[in-house]
């Protein structure tokens, strides 16, 4: 594992009193463990589409100001379910992303995007 | 609108502990955790934070960012500062509570951040530049 490069500079300035509290953005630091592991950028292109799902469902439920418990009443399913996709950690069948867009009273979109892995890649990141 | 930025606390020894804490968990439970944190970032500084059951208020405006991967429980202690998501503490919680000792840690922590910044005014990192997505 290598040393983040701007700790040499940090140790420097702790020698001399002048640290900064704020320390690196949460963004910087997990692109610094993508770039130096193969197995964390795997998994990562692995559950980001989840993660990407989950966020979608958290600001809708937010937005409509409902728990995951009564998300669950509303498209018919239990809370572990609606649990389950807001972790992002795990697939959803299309059926439940259909009862999903029902109870948000809104049309499930699929698709492929074919514009070339670079530019999905860095979206990856910061799905929202 | 001004939007949020997830930061971690940096110790006067030039450490920051929850960056730490994840570089010392397995590489395949890191981008799990990595993303649940920033899910902190970007929200406008207005909007209600994220809602129950993925973070809650743990005292006062200390408030704490609920992950987990797979069935293992993690907790992250933050609070507020401006549009800054100040990350305090990280931790693997087992049992029922939230320990007294991990928020008096969090606790402690800030009351530094406060103190340097009070004593040194400094300008959050920029949005822009190499903080950049």
């Amino acid at each position: 594992m290598t040393a983040p490069k701007d700790k040499p500079t940090r140790k420097a300035a702790a020698a001399v009193g002048d640290v900064s509290p704020i320390g690196s953005t949460h963004r910087v630091a997990s692109s610094r463990r993508a770039q130096r592991s193969a197995t964390y950028r795997e998994e990562l292109r692995r559950i980001a589409p989840y993660e990407g799902l989950a966020r979608i469902v958290i600001a809708r439920r937010q937005t409509l100001g409902l728990t995951q418990q009564e998300l669950a009443a509303r498209v018919g399913t239990s809370h572990s379910v609606i649990s389950r996709i807001e972790s992002g950690q795990s697939p959803t069948s299309v059926t439940t992303l259909r009862r999903l867009a029902d109870a948000f009273d809104t049309h499930l979109v699929v698709g492929f995007d074919d514009r070339p892995d670079e530019i999905r890649d860095a979206e990856l990141v910061v799905v929202s | 609108m001004p939007r949020t930025q997830a930061v971690y606390y940096r110790a006067p020894d030039g450490s920051e502990p929850v960056d730490e804490f994840i570089d010392r968990l397995d590489e395949r439970k890191q981008p799990t955790l990595d993303l649940q944190i920033d899910r902190l970032n970007d929200r406008p500084v207005s909007a209600p934070p994220l809602p129950f059951p993925h973070s809650s208020q743990v005292r006062g405006p200390l408030r704490e960012l609920r992950c987990h991967y797979g069935s293992e429980l993690y907790r992250v202690l933050y609070r507020r500062s401006e549009n800054l998501l100040v990350l305090l503490h990280m931790l693997r919680k087992d049992t029922g509570k939230l320990p007294e000792a991990e928020i008096a840690i969090a606790e402690q922590r800030w009351a530094d951040f406060k103190q340097r910044m009070d004593a040194h005014p400094r300008r959050p990192p920029r949005a822009a530049g190499q903080d950049a997505p």
